[in-house]
């Protein structure tokens, strides 16, 4: 090993001596083994940075050609929902490969590319996709939209929490108990007039007794007088009986015996007849134990005059004061009390005819005088057993009673003695004539205020003179929403809505019965009609209401829940990030804005600028496409041919189709109109109550109970009519309403500057103002008594909410009721089906397809390059081949 | 041949032959490289402005439609951030460059400003220190659109090696060309 080193050692010190040669050469050694690993370094180095540069011109023509290719946008989704997808009119790939091709020279000879293969992804149908695109176009666009229409969103949310469902609770509930105390009313008047009857009844049979009796008196009478005569002609050697034999005493004997059978008759009927009036009565005084716990009092007092221990004098006003005190003053218990006070007078009147028709322990007296009449007729029944012996010749012995044997010492006091009509007092024979009485007592407390009545019946009279505008209801769409269409094209509506449409017209039918009870004077039994219309309208309001008071649970509490991110969203201002609250503004603002609803489709716009005209031009056609998870989801040919969601589809309605989600054109239109009206009558229900005039009609009975539920009712439906036909309203009411003297006239004016009543100089305008002067024509005098005690002379409102909230139009109001009802899934698959629908009609009319599936955002490009080295190492030519995958999109 | 006589010396006039080749051979590498990386910044720069100059139209025709009076408030929060971008960065241009004559202009305004930040001063110097002939006067860029869609950008520029020791002069005359496809708005649907 050592003689090894030794002999290395020694050739290195041979080599450097033969070439070095001292210190000549050192230094060119030397840079070339220093530098020659830098120079490498350093070049290997720059070969990266070439590299890197390459790859960043690569990706740059890449992006560049992609970018040329996601500007193919479909101009109908750009222009129409401010949506970028990539046009579906020519494949993506060949695109791309165009611009590829001509920018492919900038990479000059640095690389060698092959073609890249472009495709298009990320496509509209994803909703998370489809929710960015339009968060994006709506963050200035909503929110300036919103800025225009000057909502503020947070004033009027905080006023909605405000305006209590407690309110409207409170009201049903004492609707309900009214509607208790009036159903056994109705009953009980219902067996007033059964008692009248059996006490006619009861009267005849009483006078076919006396009648009866006369006759069977007389009839004795000629069998006497026949026997006497007889007897007269007999001769000495005839037999005293054979006056018996005698023709005529046989006749008279026979009507004797048919007067006796009448008379008995006539006894039987009586008792039956008494016998149901005692029934009749009794059922009359069973129906007031089933009165309220209210009326607990007067029932008592009854039952005290049943048991013959009435005491009269009795303070019944105690029930007020007690009713009072445990009230705690709302609005609900007042409207009862008014309703029970009208009650209460009834009950007296019938209390003071009661007492006089029936006497204290009648049940006992009639016990006595039903055993007295059995009696009789018992003794009656002999007689006529003994007057048919007579004609059959028996002997005298057959006779069970000796005393009815006829003979000639009979006489018609005889006959009075034995079968004279029995006294009987315990029920007044002039019964019928009191309780009628007490009838046309309760038909006098039935007659409203005469200022109520009138202001009631111009009221409705009004309100069906305009109900009878068609063009109030259906304005301008080609597809009419009339009271017909709610239900035959309520495809796809949901329960709620149909059962508030349902509930409305009985609503509306049971306002018009009791103001024809109110208007005719003729009806007889005025107090019953007018029980039986109040009940009528007292279970269709509670329907209603109820309806109401679901619709208020569901829609305003998730609105004022599903907003409230908004609100906080809305404090930030429109520079704030966009949360979710933000997110959520702006999903509603895009549904609400950007399309078109029956106000606004003839002359608004969409966000992008589009003409909703156009869109209605559009949007004749139906959409089929399966896969989405939206509302076209299995609707098929076969739906249209049986004519399920037959309409032009959303020929303008969009907005409603936004809210409610139904194919049927109609049936969005349908149950948005309910929605609004619902929503009107919670926003209106301070207003009305609190309004002075109505509240002083508290007082003023039955009627004047009523006329507050029928003027929230039209003040509400009238609201609705200025809506849909483009006029504004405020949104909460806060002193005068519509329904008054100032308001009416105000209404009107509102009325006529719509724009689609009135905005166009066209046929349909000229016939809309036509019918409408008509109709004011006709109810000119009416409006004249349209007038509220406590109307001023100014129409005041909106007060409860400032600044923008007191002129609301259609959309603000379909903007809220979107934000409160539609989720956001729900609402982007609405808009999803919607955009696949008018974009696939118009795509169909340019002669191409549209599928939201293949509507591309962006593009994927996979690309295979390998860089042309600088240093052509062996081996070292896989490291610069590359394979890349890119994305560009909107 | 010449034989040294004595030691002294050798190394001193080794190293002053053999140094220079050596530095000569680096500045050349690097100078070379420096070339080809003045090359694809100008050319990136160039498909940049390209790109956004393709996206002008669209801007532009969605600036249109925010005038209406419904969008006001929108409109004045865009146009206040385009007029700050279009003076201080010029990243896009609020005119109708787009619908005829002569881009070649708003295209180098473009250029420089995806090349220097819209600094015309700076992108003189940038430019001349790459080795760019003349600098930005020497740069010639054209811009124009054929098939009413279609945006062509071309750059021309001569290119000097920068380590130029030996005055070889310019090395060569640089063209390139990117095509972009306008984002137009061309609305059929607006009335």
């Amino acid at each position: 090993m050592k003689a090894r080193w030794e002999k290395l050692t020694k050739s290195l010190k041979d080599f450097f001596r033969r070439t070095i040669n001292g210190a000549k050469g050192a230094i060119s050694l030397f840079l070339v083994l220093t530098f020659a690993p830098l120079l490498s370094i350093a070049l290997i180095l720059v070969e990266g940075v070439r590299f890197q540069n390459a790859y960043a011109l690569v990706q740059e023509v890449i992006d560049s050609s992609a970018f040329s290719t996601l500007a193919y946008t479909d101009q109908y989704l750009d222009e129409r929902f401010g949506l970028l997808a990539m046009s579906q009119e020519k494949p993506v790939n060949d695109n791309f490969s165009k611009f590829f091709r001509a920018n492919k020279k900038l990479l000059g000879n640095t690389v060698d590319i092959q073609d890249p293969s472009a495709s298009g992804t990320l496509d509209l149908s994803d909703k998370a996709i489809f929710k960015e695109q339009v968060y994006d176009y709506s963050e200035y666009m909503v929110v300036a939209q919103m800025a225009a229409e000057a909502l503020n969103l947070k004033e009027l949310f905080d006023a909605l929490k405000g305006n209590s469902i407690e309110k409207l609770e409170g009201y049903v509930e004492s609707a309900q108990k009214t509607a208790d105390a009036v159903e056994v009313f109705t009953t009980l008047t219902k067996s007033v007039s059964t008692v009248i009857k059996a006490a006619k009844e009861h009267e005849e049979a009483i006078q076919n007794y006396e009648n009866d009796y006369e006759q069977l008196e007389d009839n004795i009478e000629d069998v006497v007088d026949a026997l006497e005569q007889a007897k007269d002609n007999l001769g000495d050697e005839d037999s005293p009986d054979a006056i018996w034999e005698k023709s005529s005493v046989k006749r008279a004997l026979r009507r004797a015996r048919t007067a006796s059978e009448d008379y008995r008759e006539s006894g039987r009927m009586y008792i039956a007849k008494k016998e149901q009036l005692e029934r009749e009565i009794d059922k009359f005084l069973d129906n007031i134990q089933d009165l309220p716990s209210s009326f607990n009092e007067l029932k008592g007092k009854f039952e005290q005059i049943r048991n013959g221990s009435a005491q009269s004098g009795t303070n019944t006003d105690n029930v007020t004061e007690e009713q009072a005190k445990a009230d705690d003053g709302t609005q609900g218990k007042k409207e009862q009390r008014a309703g029970q006070e009208f009650l209460k007078k009834a009950l007296e009147a019938m209390y003071d005819v009661f007492v006089q028709s029936v006497k204290p322990n009648y049940k006992e007296s009639l016990d006595q005088e039903f055993d007295q009449l059995r009696h009789q007729r018992a003794e009656v029944e002999k007689l006529k057993t003994a007057l048919t012996a007579r004609l059959n010749e028996m002997t005298t012995t057959d006779y069970e009673a000796q005393k009815y044997m006829i003979d000639e010492y009979w006489s018609r006091n005889d006959t009075h003695a034995y079968f004279s009509p029995l006294d009987l007092q315990t029920l007044s024979d002039t019964m019928s004539t009191l309780w009628e009485n007490m009838q046309n007592t309760l038909d006098d407390i039935a007659k409203p205020d005469p200022g109520i009545k009138a202001f009631l019946i111009s009221l409705v009279r009004v309100f069906s003179n305009l109900s009878q505008v068609g063009v109030l209801w259906d304005g301008s769409l080609d597809k009419q929403v009339v009271g017909s269409s709610f239900t035959a094209s309520s495809g796809g509506m949901n329960l709620a809505s149909g059962i508030g449409i349902e509930s409305l017209k009985n609503l509306t039918s049971a306002i018009q019965d009791f103001a024809n009870v109110l208007t005719d004077n003729s009806i007889v039994g005025k107090f019953l009609s007018l029980l039986k219309a109040v009940g009528k309208m007292l279970l269709s309001i509670i329907e209603f209401m109820g309806g109401l008071i679901t619709w208020t649970v569901n829609v305003v509490a998730k609105l004022v829940a599903n907003t409230a991110d908004m609100v906080m969203a809305l404090g930030g201002g429109v520079g704030n990030s966009v949360g979710e609250g933000m997110k959520h503004l702006l999903l509603v603002g895009y549904a609400t804005y950007n399309n078109p609803n029956r106000i606004s489709y003839k002359d608004g716009s969409t966000m992008t600028g589009h003409s909703f005209s156009d869109i209605f031009m559009l949007a004749d056609g139906h959409m089929t496409s399966s896969g989405l998870d939206g509302l076209f989801k299995g609707f098929s040919e076969a739906d249209l041919q049986t004519g399920a969601g037959g309409d032009p589809m959303f020929a303008g309605a969009i907005g409603e189709y936004m809210l409610i989600g139904s194919y049927g054109e109609k049936a969005n239109q349908a149950a948005t109109f309910m929605n609004m009206l619902y929503f009107r009558m919670y926003a209106n229900i301070f207003g009305v109550f609190t309004n002075e005039g109505l509240q002083a009609m508290n007082l003023a009975g039955f009627a004047g109970w009523a006329v507050k539920l029928i003027v929230l009712i039209v003040e509400s439906i009238l609201d609705a009519f200025l809506l849909v036909n483009g006029g504004v309203v405020p949104f909460f009411k806060t002193k005068d309403i519509w329904c008054s003297a100032a308001g009416f006239p105000k209404y009107i004016e509102a009325l006529r500057e719509t724009e689609v009543l009135f905005g166009k100089d066209n046929d349909k305008a000229k016939e809309t103002n036509e019918k409408l002067q008509n109709a004011l024509e006709d109810g000119k005098d009416d409006i004249k008594k349209i007038s509220s005690p406590g109307g001023g002379d100014e129409l005041t409102t909106g007060q409860k909410v400032k600044g923008a909230f007191n002129q609301t139009n259609y959309q603000d109001h379909l903007f809220l009721l979107i934000a409160g009802t539609v989720g956001k899934d729900a609402l982007v698959s609405r808009m999803q089906s919607l955009v696949q629908m008018e974009a696939q009609k118009y795509h169909k009319n340019q002669g191409a397809a549209f599928d939201l599936h293949k509507a591309y955002t962006h593009v994927e490009t996979k690309t295979q390059y390998s860089l042309k080295a600088f240093l052509k190492f062996p081996g070292l030519q896989d490291a610069y081949a590359k394979t890349m995958t890119s994305y560009s999109g909107y | 041949m010449l034989k040294v006589k004595s030691r002294e010396g050798s190394v001193t006039l080794e190293a002053a032959i053999i140094l220079p080749i050596f530095i000569f051979v680096f500045l050349s590498i690097f100078g070379l490289f420096g070339m080809i990386n003045a090359r694809q910044e100008i050319t990136r720069a160039m498909i940049q402005a390209g790109k956004s100059l393709s996206l002008d139209p669209y801007a532009t025709e969605m600036l249109e439609k925010a005038n209406d009076k419904k969008f006001r408030t929108a409109e004045q929060y865009l146009m206040s951030k385009v007029r700050q971008a279009s003076s201080k960065e010029k990243y896009t241009n609020i005119t109708k460059w787009y619908e005829g004559g002569d881009v070649s202009g708003v295209a180098k305004d473009r250029f420089i400003a995806y090349f220097a930040g819209g600094d015309e001063s700076k992108a003189n110097e940038k430019l001349k220190w790459m080795g760019v002939e003349g600098g930005l006067d020497g740069l010639k860029v054209d811009g124009s659109i054929s098939g009413k869609r279609e945006l062509e950008l071309k750059t021309e520029y001569q290119l000097k090696f920068l380590f130029d020791f030996i005055q070889v002069g310019d090395v060569g005359k640089v063209k390139t060309t990117s095509t972009h496809w306008l984002w137009r708005y061309e609305s059929k649907l607006h009335k």
